[in-house]
C-alpha cells in the first residue's frame, strides 16, 4: 500500500516538473512581442533603445536558461512572479479571480452531475422507450452545440429580448449592494453562464451514466435481485445505480480538474471575471508570468483531482491496488 | 431532489429574476469598453481609446476640440513671443486636484520635467523641443522652445495630461503606478484592470460639473457580447463603433439613438515597394487600376463609408486634393501597363509571366490579420479582381502579431520586412498629422520608422522635409495637397476606404454627446459644458 502511494507521488512530482517546464516554454514559443501589450499602441513611437531598456526592465533580455532557472526557483518558493499587465503579483491577480470561477464551476459540477445521473439512470431504466429516445436525442442535440453559441443564444433571448437577466459580469458594477441584495445580484448574474455550462457538462455525465447503468442492468446479480422479489425501487437505486456510478466519478473528477481553465469560453462570452477569462486575457496580452501562473494553477488542479480520484478508486474497488 | 430543496431553488430563481430591477441606478452612465487599458493613468493606458478615458480624469494644457483644432483648456490665455519661441500661459485659477489641493504652475513645470526623466515616447518625444519650463507665479507658466513647431499645440501641449506634483514626485516607476488622482471631470474610484473602471463626477470640475453622476466602464472584449449588452440595455454607449451589419437594427430600435460621423481610420493595401515587381511604379499603378474600391465599400462595409482617396487624405478634410488621379476601376488600363512591363500570359494559363523570370508565373502573397473578417473579405475581393488581369494572389491569414512581425518587425522600418502585399490600416490619429506623414512616408527610416512599405521617393521626401519645418498652416495645407499628387502618381499603397462610424447610445442615460471628428463621442468633450 505504502509503495503504491510513494510510486504515485513520484509520478506526480515528475509530472509537475514537466508541466512547469512546458508552462515556461509554451508562451515563449508563441509569436508576438510582449512589449506591444505592455506598452500598448505607443510601442510604434518608441526608439530601439527605449524598447531595449523596457525589455531589460521586464527581465526579457536575459538568456532563456537564466529566465527558466529563475522561474523554477520562484515556483519552488511559491512565488508565481509579477504580471506585466496588472503590475501586481500573479498570485494576487489569480486569487482575486479564483472565487468567481470556483463558484461557477462547483455549482456547475453539482447541478450537471445530479441532472446527468438522474437522467442517465432514468434513460437506462426505461431503455428503448420514448423517454430514453427523447432524452438521448436532447442530449446529443445539446452536445453538438458549441459553448459560445449556446451562450450567445441565451444572451439574445433572456438578455436582449426579454431583458430578464444581465448579460455580462458577475455582479452589477454600478451598485453598492450588500447582504441579501448582493447575494441575489450575484445569483442573477450567475444564471446564464451557469446554464450554459450545465448544458455543456450534463451530456457527458448522462452518456456515461446511461451506458454504465445499461451494462449493470444486464448483470446476473440484478436479475437475481429481481427474481428474489426485491422491490423495483430498491433494485434501481441500491443495486444498480450505486455500482453504475464508478465510471461517472472519473468523468466528474475530470471536470473538477478542468475547473480553473475550463470555463474560458463561457467566461469570455459573459465577461465573467473568472480565471478562465484571465487566462484568455493573459494569452492575448502575452503576459508571460500570468500565463505561466494560470497554467500552473490549472496543472495543480488537474493533478489534485487525479490524486483524489486515485485515492478514491481503492475505496470503491479494492482490485485497484 | 427533496420537495423542500426544490422549493428553495424555485424561490431563489424567482427572487433572482425579479428581486432586483435590471436597470442601473439613476445618474449612472455605463460605457462598454472593448480594449484593455491597464491601470488607466498617463503611463499605463494602452490604446487611443485608453487615452480618451485618461482625459476624463486628467487635464492637459490644451485640448483638441470636435473640429480637431487645438484650444486652451487648463490654460486661460497665452502669448507667443520672441519669434514664437517663448510661450507664456495663464492657467485657470480655480482648478483643484481630486484630493482638494490646488493645481498650480508648479504641477505643470513638474509634469514636463517628469516626462523627460521617465520617458513615455508619445509624450516625451515631442517634449524634447521644450528647453525650459518656468513657473514665475502660481498661475503662470513660461515655456521656452528650441524651435517653433505648430505641432506643439497638439503634441505635447494638448496631449500630455498634467500630473499632481505632490503625488507623482514620490513615484519612480511610473509604468507600475496605480495612482488615480487627477483634476479632470471624473474621479477614478475603482480600477480593476481586465474587468472594469468606475468613476464619480467631479462636482468641482473647473469647466462645470458633468451631467452624469457616475460612469461605470466594464471591459467586454468580445464585440458580439459588447453590442448585445448595448441592445439589452445593460450598456448606454460603447467606445467602439457599431459593426456595419448592426447599424440598421440599432437605428430601428426606439430606445436607442444613433450618432453618425466620418471615420478617419483607414483600410489599405500596402505594397512592399523594395521587392520586385512592386519596385516599378507602373506595376503598382496597374494593381491600383484593378482594385474596385467602390465595390469593396459596398460589399465589405455595406456602403457605410467613403471610398479611399489615392492621396490617403480623407475628402472631408480642408487640405484634400480633389484633382489627383483616382485610378477608377479600369481593367484595360491595368492590363496595358502590365503588358508594357513585359508581363504576358504566353502559356495561356490565365496567369501572366515574364521571360526574364524564366517564365515564372506572377503570383503574389497577400497578408491579412486572421481575426479581422472585414479585411479578409476585402482581400478576397482584391484577389478576384487581380485574377482578371492575370495576377494570381495567395491570401495568407495569420495571427496579428505574426503579420506585424513580417511587415514591420519591432515596429521600426529600419529592421526590414518580408512580404509582398499586406492588408493594413492606420488609426484615426494618423490622418492630418504632419509628423505622422513624415513617419509614414519618409525614405530615411530614422525619420520614417513607420514607412514599412519601404517607399522611396525624392519628390515625397522633398515635400516631407518642408512639411516638418513649415510653421504656417496655410503653407502646410498646400504642401499636403502637393504630397497627395505625388502619392497618387507613385502609388506606394492604395487606401481602400474610410469606414463611417456609427455609435448607438441610450438617451435616457445621457443625451448630449459631442462627436469628435474622425473619433467619436466618448471623449471628455462630451462632459465639458463650458469648453
Amino acid at each position: 500500500m505504502l509503495r503504491f502511494y510513494t510510486g504515485k507521488i513520484t509520478q506526480y512530482l515528475i509530472l509537475l516538473f514537466l508541466a512547469s517546464t512546458l508552462n515556461f516554454a509554451l508562451p515563449r514559443l508563441m509569436p508576438g512581442d510582449p512589449l506591444l501589450y505592455v506598452v500598448g499602441e505607443d510601442v510604434t513611437l518608441m526608439s530601439s533603445e527605449e524598447k531595449e531598456a523596457m525589455r531589460t526592465k521586464m527581465g526579457l533580455n536575459r538568456p532563456l536558461m537564466t529566465q527558466y532557472f529563475a522561474y523554477m526557483g520562484e515556483i519552488l518558493q511559491g512565488d508565481l512572479g509579477y504580471s506585466y499587465r496588472e503590475n501586481k503579483p500573479v498570485t494576487d491577480v489569480i486569487a482575486k479571480r479564483l472565487p468567481w470561477t470556483i463558484l461557477l464551476s462547483i455549482l456547475n459540477i453539482l447541478i450537471s452531475t445530479i441532472l446527468g445521473i438522474v437522467a442517465g439512470a432514468l434513460a437506462a431504466w426505461r431503455r428503448g422507450t420514448k423517454i430514453d429516445l427523447g432524452l438521448g436525442t436532447l442530449m446529443i442535440f445539446l452536445r453538438s452545440m458549441p459553448s459560445f453559441w449556446v451562450g450567445m443564444i441565451l444572451v439574445a433571448i433572456f438578455g436582449a429580448n426579454l431583458k430578464w437577466l444581465p448579460v455580462y459580469g458577475a455582479y452589477s458594477m454600478w451598485s453598492d449592494y450588500t447582504g441579501l441584495a448582493y447575494t441575489l445580484d450575484i445569483l442573477k448574474h450567475l444564471i446564464l453562464p451557469l446554464t450554459t455550462m450545465v448544458i455543456l457538462s450534463v451530456t457527458s455525465i448522462f452518456i456515461t451514466m446511461r451506458y454504465s447503468m445499461i451494462n449493470i442492468l444486464g448483470e446476473d446479480y440484478i436479475t437475481m435481485a429481481e427474481l428474489k422479489g426485491v422491490p423495483q425501487k430498491r433494485v434501481k437505486y441500491k443495486h444498480a445505480m450505486r455500482n453504475a456510478l464508478v465510471p461517472v466519478v472519473t468523468v466528474v473528477m475530470m471536470n473538477v480538474g478542468y475547473m480553473v481553465g475550463g470555463a474560458t469560453v463561457v467566461e469570455t462570452v459573459f465577461a465573467y471575471p473568472g480565471t478562465g477569462r484571465l487566462l484568455f486575457e493573459a494569452v492575448s496580452n502575452r503576459d508571460y508570468p500570468l500565463i505561466q501562473g494560470c497554467f500552473f494553477v490549472i496543472t495543480l488542479c488537474v493533478i489534485g483531482a487525479n490524486i483524489i480520484a486515485d485515492l478514491m478508486y481503492p475505496l470503491l474497488d479494492p482490485k485497484v491496488v | 431532489m427533496s420537495k423542500k430543496f426544490r422549493h428553495v431553488v424555485t424561490l431563489m430563481l424567482i427572487a433572482a429574476l425579479f428581486g432586483i430591477q435590471n436597470v442601473g441606478a439613476a445618474g449612472v452612465l455605463k460605457i462598454g469598453l472593448s480594449s484593455e487599458e491597464g491601470t488607466l493613468n498617463p503611463y499605463t493606458y494602452k490604446t487611443e481609446t485608453g487615452i480618451d478615458l485618461v482625459r476624463l480624469v486628467y487635464d492637459p494644457l490644451f485640448q483638441i476640440d470636435k473640429d480637431l483644432v487645438s484650444r486652451p483648456w487648463l490654460v486661460k490665455s497665452f502669448t507667443l513671443t520672441e519669434n514664437n519661441l517663448l510661450l507664456t500661459m495663464k492657467l485657470h485659477e480655480n482648478v483643484k486636484w481630486h484630493d482638494g489641493k490646488p493645481l498650480t504652475s508648479a504641477d505643470v513645470k513638474f509634469t514636463y520635467e517628469y516626462i523627460k526623466k521617465y520617458p513615455k515616447s508619445r509624450f516625451t518625444n515631442p517634449a524634447k523641443n521644450i528647453v525650459a519650463v518656468e513657473a514665475p507665479d502660481a498661475s503662470t507658466v513660461v515655456m521656452k522652445f528650441q524651435k517653433y513647431l505648430p505641432d506643439m499645440f497638439f503634441r505635447p501641449l494638448a496631449d500630455m495630461p498634467i500630473l499632481p506634483k505632490h503625488i507623482w514626485e514620490k513615484i519612480d516607476n511610473p509604468d507600475a503606478s496605480n495612482v488615480t488622482v487627477g483634476s479632470g471631470a471624473f474621479m477614478l474610484t475603482d480600477v480593476k484592470p481586465g474587468e472594469m473602471y468606475r468613476m464619480k463626477a467631479n462636482k468641482d470640475f473647473f469647466l462645470g460639473a458633468p451631467d452624469v453622476d457616475e460612469i461605470v466602464i466594464p471591459l467586454i472584449k468580445d464585440t458580439t457580447a459588447l453590442f448585445t449588452a448595448l441592445k439589452a440595455g445593460s450598456l448606454d454607449i460603447t467606445t467602439r463603433n457599431l459593426s456595419p451589419e448592426l447599424i440598421r437594427d440599432f437605428s430601428a430600435d426606439k430606445r436607442l439613438k444613433v450618432l453618425k460621423g466620418s471615420g478617419f481610420a483607414t483600410t489599405m493595401i500596402y505594397f512592399n515597394n523594395e521587392r520586385t515587381p512592386f519596385d516599378k511604379k507602373e506595376f503598382r499603378q496597374a494593381l491600383a487600376y484593378a482594385i474596385n474600391r467602390k465595390e469593396i465599400v459596398d460589399v465589405v462595409i455595406l456602403g457605410i463609408g467613403t471610398v479611399g482617396s489615392m492621396g490617403f487624405v480623407h475628402p472631408d478634410l480642408g487640405n484634400y486634393n480633389s484633382k489627383i488621379n483616382q485610378y477608377d476601376y479600369d481593367l484595360e488600363k491595368s492590363k496595358k501597363l502590365l503588358d508594357g512591363l513585359g508581363y504576358l500570359d504566353k502559356n495561356k494559363d490565365g496567369v501572366r509571366e515574364r521571360e526574364t523570370d524564366q517564365g515564372k508565373a506572377l503570383e503574389l502573397k497577400l497578408l491579412v490579420y486572421a481575426n479581422n473578417p472585414l479585411r479578409v473579405r476585402a482581400a478576397e475581393l482584391i484577389k478576384e479582381s487581380f485574377a482578371k488581369i492575370g495576377v494570381k494572389v495567395a491570401i495568407i491569414a495569420l495571427d496579428m502579431a505574426v503579420v506585424d512581425n513580417l511587415v514591420w518587425p519591432d515596429f521600426d522600418a529600419k529592421n526590414g520586412r518580408d512580404y509582398d502585399m499586406t492588408m493594413w490600416g492606420w488609426g484615426a490619429s494618423s490622418m492630418n498629422a504632419m509628423n505622422r506623414y513624415v513617419e509614414m512616408l519618409h525614405s530615411d527610416f530614422a525619420r520614417g520608422p513607420s514607412n514599412h512599405g519601404a517607399y522611396k521617393s525624392k519628390a515625397a521626401d522633398a515635400i516631407l522635409d518642408k512639411l516638418a519645418l513649415e510653421v504656417d498652416f496655410g503653407k502646410r495645407d498646400a504642401l499636403v495637397v502637393e504630397l497627395q499628387a505625388v502619392l497618387a502618381e507613385e502609388v506606394p499603397f492604395v487606401t481602400l476606404y474610410y469606414a463611417d462610424q456609427y455609435f448607438a447610445y441610450n438617451p435616457k442615460a445621457k443625451d448630449s454627446w459631442v462627436y469628435q471628428k474622425g473619433k467619436g463621442p466618448v471623449t471628455v468633450l462630451s462632459f465639458a459644458k463650458k469648453f
